[in-house]
């Protein structure tokens, strides 16, 4: 099922676990457990974790640093290789 | 002595476990050589003693992290007599994972069923003497926090010592079986102190660590380098037999009550439904503005400018007691409190609106916003992670193009960055603010949304047109977290919304009050001049630049120079015309200066025309070409003066 989720993200059809459960018909549980297992293996990536303008940015009026409440992952380089060799 | 080991998933409640069963018997020292923290303590049973060591919490037993190799190398090296494997009874297949590791070494198991009282309230029914012949392991009801099972758990432990365990042997499938023999009888020989099936299991997982271990032995280093190149790692084929393993191994053992909905769930269903979604995100950012207006504006607003009035009489009262020069009463009462006292004034809006969009925040709902928008961003050819630097832009665009770094794509990214001005930045309010208060001052929230829509849908439109023409390339995609919703913290609500006041502040005091001095002195001059004239230095400029704008409707030299001095700061749209039109009340000059038409399109020209220097000189810096900002500063310009003659002579044609 693993190689299933890489394939949806991957193909862009999905947004997240729970459009991920109901297009495999598995419990959403399972799919975070899955999803989980995926990030720890290096082949999705957090995104957004590299960037802070720790409130030094020059002339911003309003620091405002990007929202940390949305949180996102994508493919890595090892998932994308591995997709594309299917 | 003999030793027992405990090991389990982060949370399943196994330190509970330690420290129910050792006491105050424990002490805590480092693994050898990492900084990972070693606890060992020490329990009797049956006036014998034994050791109890508590291993790192993990989820598996790869080479992920420090943890995973100190708790698989102590299961492996440390020889421990008995392994408890602490098991989450509410979360038991994805706790199980760890345990058919376990059970793949050999290592002599017993399992904690921990938290089994939660189980029993979540109505999760766990068959567990069928499980245990199934798995081959003595299982232990626990509660560790309720100290239940533990002495049963301690007995059965003592009892295992000396159990002969067999490795599991799990078919991962013909193909794999048979790569796992091939290695296993490549190892016969070896001598490496680990399982041979284990070792044949871990080279085919990519095992950074084994891998490296392995590769001393030039035989296996170039069976593994034959391996890689014709593809045979089978790291997600083997994790995926595991877990139809842990699927076959629970099927008809455990019971959980289905499709029980969440709260979470529940909201969810109506707020991210694909054809409302967008529409209830536009809702509630209505009454967002709505109540900004009315809490901010109407509200506050009328204090601070009361306050702010007070204090600019008191001060000029006092300078007049004091015999100070006619000009520097004239630059603190009409630049300086005329000017950044206009700015000023509108402090409680700033504080209304964040406060609102950090609760937005803090409850869980900014993330629902960005899915949602997702599928019309994909639309327009941008990703929907776009959005995430759109909302950013929202408080100022600085931070909001520099957020595009997450975008890996070029495409995307450029995209991101040429759109983000039209996120109206928290600078532009006092703008619009105060052209409502003149104007629209019955239907300011409304109006107020509506600029902001107008922003979202040109960034949209743009977006559509530069994938289309100025960047081909392919999508990039991602998944999203969507946490939980919950009460917003009133602290980080408090802190998120200060941070942006007091930027807002500090901006006031500095860059406004440097424009408007600058602008104080260019009207001052040349001597002799009336101040603030047409026929000052400011004025005879303006008037140069006004008749560009007369096609728009705002053909005068005050409006001219104000548009400029916004390309500083756009704050300082505000703060010159409050000086230029002083001591007249600034809503009251505005009426006498612009028609309701007029205004709206001085506050469309506001809402995209060229963003503020430190938003250019972020753009040079991101795309690292001049270009770019170049592009960006010209564009929007004339996209700006387009929309506002658009809307004035097209306007005019119904008035």
């Amino acid at each position: 099922m693993l190689k299933e989720i890489l394939k949806l993200i991957f193909e862009g059809s999905v947004k997240s676990s729970k459009d991920i459960a109901e297009k495999l018909n598995v419990d959403e549980n399972e799919v975070n457990l899955l999803i989980n297992q995926l990030k720890q293996m290096g082949y999705l990536e957090k995104d957004a974790g590299e960037f802070s303008c720790g409130g030094k940015c020059f002339g911003c009026n309003l620091a405002n640093c990007p929202t940390n409440s949305i949180i996102t992952f994508s493919l890595s380089d090892k998932g994308k290789n591995y997709i594309k060799k299917l | 002595m003999h030793t027992i080991a405990l090991v389990g998933n982060p949370n399943s409640g196994k330190t509970t476990l330690f420290n129910a069963i050792t006491g105050s018997t424990q002490h805590v020292g480092n693994w050898p050589g990492v900084t990972v923290e070693k606890k060992e303590g020490f329990f009797t049973y049956n006036n014998e003693k034994y050791s109890l060591v508590d291993l790192p919490g993990t989820y598996t037993l790869g080479a992920f992290s420090e943890d995973e190799i100190v708790a698989r190398d102590f299961v492996l090296k440390g020889n421990p007599d008995v392994v408890i494997n602490v098991i989450d009874a509410t979360n038991i297949k994805r706790n199980l994972y760890l345990t058919i590791q376990l059970l793949e070494m050999g290592a002599n198991v017993v399992l904690a069923l921990n938290m089994i009282d939660e189980a029993k309230a979540k109505e999760i029914n766990i068959d567990i003497k069928r499980l245990s012949e199934r798995l081959n392991v003595p299982i232990v009801e626990t509660s560790a926090s309720k100290k239940l099972g533990v002495d049963k758990l301690l007995q059965v432990t003592v009892e295992s010592i000396g159990r002969k365990a067999k490795p599991l042997d799990i078919s991962y499938g013909k193909e794999i079986d048979e790569e796992i023999k091939n290695i296993e009888s490549l190892l016969e020989n070896k001598n490496f102190p680990y399982p041979k099936r284990w070792l044949a299991i871990k080279i085919l997982e990519n095992d950074k660590e084994i891998v490296s271990l392995v590769s001393s032995d030039n035989e296996i280093k170039s069976y593994i380098d034959n391996l890689k190149e014709e593809d045979k790692i089978y790291e997600l084929e083997l994790v995926d037999k595991r877990y139809d393993y842990i699927n076959s191994i629970t099927k008809g053992l455990v019971k959980e009550p289905e499709n029980i909905l969440t709260t979470t769930d529940k909201i969810d269903r109506v707020l991210t439904n694909y054809i409302f979604g967008i529409p209830i995100f536009a809702l509630i950012m209505a009454i967002v503005f709505q109540l900004t207006f009315k809490i901010g504006q109407d509200f506050l607003g009328g204090y601070v400018e009361s306050f702010i009035g007070f204090i600019a009489s008191l001060v000029e009262n006092l300078l007049i007691n004091l015999n100070a020069p006619d000009l520097l009463i004239s630059f603190v009462s009409e630049g300086f409190f005329g000017g950044v006292g206009a700015v000023l004034v509108f402090v409680p809006l700033i504080v209304v609106l964040y406060f609102f969009l950090a609760i937005l925040e803090d409850t869980g709902y900014m993330a629902r916003a960005a899915y949602v928008m997702d599928s019309l961003m994909r639309k327009v050819g941008l990703q929907g992670k776009s959005f995430i630097s759109m909302i950013v832009g929202f408080g100022c665009n600085v931070p909001g193009i520099m957020s595009t770094r997450t975008l890996d794509n070029k495409k995307d990214r450029m995209i991101a960055i040429l759109i983000n001005p039209f996120m109206s930045c928290g600078a532009r309010l006092p703008v619009y603010m105060v052209f409502i208060g003149a104007f629209f001052p019955n239907n300011g929230g409304l109006v107020l949304f509506l600029i902001y829509a107008l922003g979202i849908a040109m960034a949209l439109i743009m977006a559509k047109i530069f994938s289309k023409t100025l960047f081909k390339g392919e999508e990039t995609h991602f998944i999203m977290e969507l946490p939980p919703y919950r009460l917003p913290s009133m602290n980080s609500v408090f802190r998120d919304m200060w941070e942006k006041v007091w930027g807002f502040l500090k901006r006031a005091g500095t860059v406004i009050f440097l424009v408007v001095t600058v602008l104080w002195v260019l009207s001052m001059l040349p001597a002799g001049v009336e101040p603030y004239s047409k026929e000052s230095l400011l004025g005879r400029i303006g008037s140069l630049l006004a008749p560009i704008f007369t096609p728009a409707g705002f053909g005068t030299w005050q409006a001219s120079v104000s548009l400029f001095a916004g390309i500083a700061a756009k704050e300082a749209i505000v703060g010159t015309l409050g000086m230029l039109y002083s001591p007249l009340e600034l809503t009251e000059a505005l009426r006498m200066n612009f028609t309701t038409l007029s205004a709206i399109s001085y506050m469309v020209m506001v809402l995209l025309y060229t963003p503020c220097a430190a938003t250019i000189a972020t753009v040079k810096r991101e795309t690292n070409s001049t270009k770019w900002a170049l592009f960006m500063a010209i564009y929007t310009f004339l996209l700006g003066y387009i929309m506002s003659v658009l809307v004035y002579q097209v306007g005019n044609l119904f008035i």
